[in-house]
């Protein structure tokens, strides 16, 4: 039912709509290009939507889908956290999770060594990278100020 | 500008310049080479190292970095099939079956030769053309600029996607993405959805690394499981300089693969792909034996490799001279020149001639570089292809979160990259690809400055009409656009009339 086309078409068809609706306040000079490039998104997205019976391609399959899932959420949580816990305690954190979950053979304490190593490595090699030698202040968090 | 030439040859031998080259390079191959991780996704996970250097030491080190990492993507090419970034996809042709055939170190240093002197004529060009190119630039006003960025976006269709379509629609919302922040003009705040730190518009980086690396990253993760075989190099001796040999009694298909390479990558949009593909095709056509081709001969490879190579020199003209990036890797290289307060255009050869032209030179240099690397070295990088997904998945997603806070030390920059990475995952699996959005994200200003200036120089004057359609580098661009926009309704047509299939689509 759903080919590539024909959702690409009906997503971006909202999107236009929504961002023309978004820009109908906007002052003649800064409307313009706005309400141009909405319209060209509905444009297209219809003639998406028109050509989608003639053979679109079928949307991708996410292979592995609650593997993509937790990976993602674990990326917000990541991002979330940060503030709080600081930038280098989370990314122990999160790269080690990652690194063991995403072990093909994850069972026994050499995955789980092997994934806190390489958490720990990273983060404390990039960290000391950013903040000694090209001065990039990254956030601390809250409980080591 | 022979005393920018002068201070630029200084610079460029200083040791830490010959460092951060190698440097660039050496990690530009590495990440070229792994399948999955490409050249522009090289340069947006990198880019946040030269923040803070200062602006020349910077270019250098992302010169390498994008020099090494087309090169690189011949590695895996040739030993597993697969393209280790999207621009050696011509190189698989007669890589692979090369390497079937036992005969792996011949495709290797043809890559690696072909690859050196396509970028060195590349480079060439660069710095004979871009000077040239920027003192026509000089003479654009806002009508100019609205009308070479309307161009670019008439390109994307023609060429930035295998669906014309999708690639319209992807150019459509980068201009729509273009326009998030304050107006030009007026002082109307546009989408910004109530977040003050959105006023000032998206900065191009955090949005190139959202869409350039999170989406590989998930494509990883689905296909983790994948092994890659790797076809084995037996190494001889002699090989090397007897393939050597034989490349240089063809400096007519080098050059000529240069020389398309180079003008590919000047059109805006196009990138190292189609400059491979078309230049493959090329060399097919001008062959006596066309009929070899595909069957492992060290000409498709030299066709490919040469191309894609002179593509980045050629990439760099549009962006240094005018502003507009000629492809993905251009642009991220245009987001670091705005981070550096360095404006691309006639600018960069007027008033920072002496960094401009150390960039450019240095460009000789990685290349120099890479061609040694790569013949002594492709064997070992070619280790790093199986690098367990496991490792590489969470280092890539925290190089993007360091990378993208950095910017301007904000956490909703990384927020956003995230929000453009899913963004950039989900309308992939709908065929639409980044490379037509970021190019609209770039080119939406551009327009709109050009727009909206020439409206205002048009009320004083009187006429706004004849502004925009009288002068003559205007006209130019509005025949090229009109020629660009027009371009695949006539190609279809001829196509369905001869009934050719071509390798370009």
């Amino acid at each position: 039912m759903w080919n590539s086309d024909s959702l690409a078409g009906i997503i971006f068809l909202i999107i236009g709509l929504l961002a023309l609706y978004g820009a109908r306040e906007l002052s003649h000079l800064g409307g313009v290009f706005p309400r141009t490039a909405s319209m060209l998104v509905i444009f297209f997205s219809l003639l998406l939507l028109i050509n989608s019976g003639r053979g679109g391609k079928p949307v991708e399959k996410v292979k592995d889908p609650w593997y993509v899932i937790i990976i993602i959420i674990l990326a917000i949580l990541y991002i979330a956290i940060i503030p709080y816990l600081g930038f280098l305690l989370t990314s122990i954190i999160f790269i080690s999770l990652v690194a063991w979950m995403l072990n093909s053979n994850r069972h026994g304490s050499r995955a789980i060594i092997m994934a806190i190593i390489t958490g720990v490595g990273i983060s404390f090699g990039f960290y000391a990278v950013f903040s000694y030698i090209l001065a990039v202040p990254l956030p601390a968090g809250v409980f080591f100020q | 500008m022979a005393e920018f030439f002068l201070t630029a040859l200084q610079n460029i031998f200083l040791p830490h310049s010959l460092l951060l080259a190698l440097g660039g390079v050496t990690a530009g191959i590495i990440i070229g080479c792994l399948p999955g991780l490409t050249a522009t996704m090289a340069m947006a996970v990198l880019v946040p190292f030269t923040f803070t250097m200062n602006a020349v030491n910077g270019l250098i080190m992302l010169g390498g970095i994008y020099v090494g990492a087309i090169y690189g993507g011949c590695i895996s090419a040739i030993l597993v099939n697969t393209p280790g970034t999207p621009s050696a996809i011509a190189t698989t042709f007669d890589g692979f079956p090369l390497a079937k055939k036992g005969m792996a170190e011949h495709a290797l240093v043809t890559a690696a030769f072909a690859s050196g002197v396509g970028g060195l004529i590349g480079t060439v060009i660069l710095l004979v053309l871009s000077p040239i190119l920027a003192a026509v630039a000089l003479k654009f006003g806002p009508p100019e600029y609205f009308w070479l960025a309307v161009f670019g976006l008439t390109i994307i269709a023609t060429l930035a996607s295998d669906s014309i379509l999708k690639g319209l629609l992807g150019g459509a919302l980068g201009l729509l993405l273009g326009t998030i922040g304050m107006a030009p003009l007026g002082g109307d705040v546009r989408y910004t959805f109530g977040l003050p730190e959105l006023q000032a518009g998206i900065e191009i980086i955090v949005a190139l690394i959202g869409f350039f690396c999170i989406p590989e990253v998930l494509l990883m993760i689905e296909n983790r499981l994948e092994r890659y075989k790797l076809a084995q190099v037996k190494t001889q001796k002699g090989v090397a300089l007897k393939v050597i040999k034989e490349l240089l009694q063809k400096p007519g298909l080098l050059l000529r693969s240069s020389l398309i390479g180079t003008f590919v990558g000047i059109v805006p949009g196009a990138g190292g792909n189609i400059a491979g593909l078309i230049s493959y095709n090329e060399a097919v056509r001008f062959s006596k034996q066309p009929e070899k081709f595909g069957t492992g001969i060290i000409e498709g490879v030299a066709a490919s490799e040469a191309s894609n190579n002179a593509e980045v020199g050629g990439s760099l003209v549009p962006l240094l001279t005018l502003g507009i990036p000629g492809g993905p890797p251009a642009a991220v290289l245009l987001g670091a020149l705005l981070l550096q307060g360095m404006r691309p255009g006639p600018e960069l050869y007027v008033n920072f001639g002496d960094i401009t032209y150390t960039f450019i030179f240095s460009l000789f240099i990685s290349n120099i570089f890479m061609l040694v690397l790569g013949l002594y070295g492709a064997r070992y990088f070619a280790r790093l292809i199986n690098l367990p997904v496991n490792y590489l998945a969470p280092f890539i997603v925290f190089l993007s979160v360091i990378g993208s806070y950095a910017i301007r030390n904000n956490m909703l920059d990384v927020w956003l990259m995230l929000f453009f990475g899913l963004v950039g995952y989900f309308t992939r699996k709908l065929g639409l690809h980044a490379g037509p959005i970021v190019l609209g994200m770039i080119l939406g200003p551009i327009a709109e400055n050009g727009y909206v200036q020439a409206v205002l120089m048009g009320r004083a004057a009187g006429s706004t009409v004849s502004l925009f359609f009288t002068r003559p580098i205007s006209i130019v661009l509005i025949i090229l656009s009109l020629v660009s926009a027009l371009w695949p309704f006539f190609q279809r047509k001829r196509r369905q009339k001869e009934g050719v299939n071509t390798h370009v689509e």
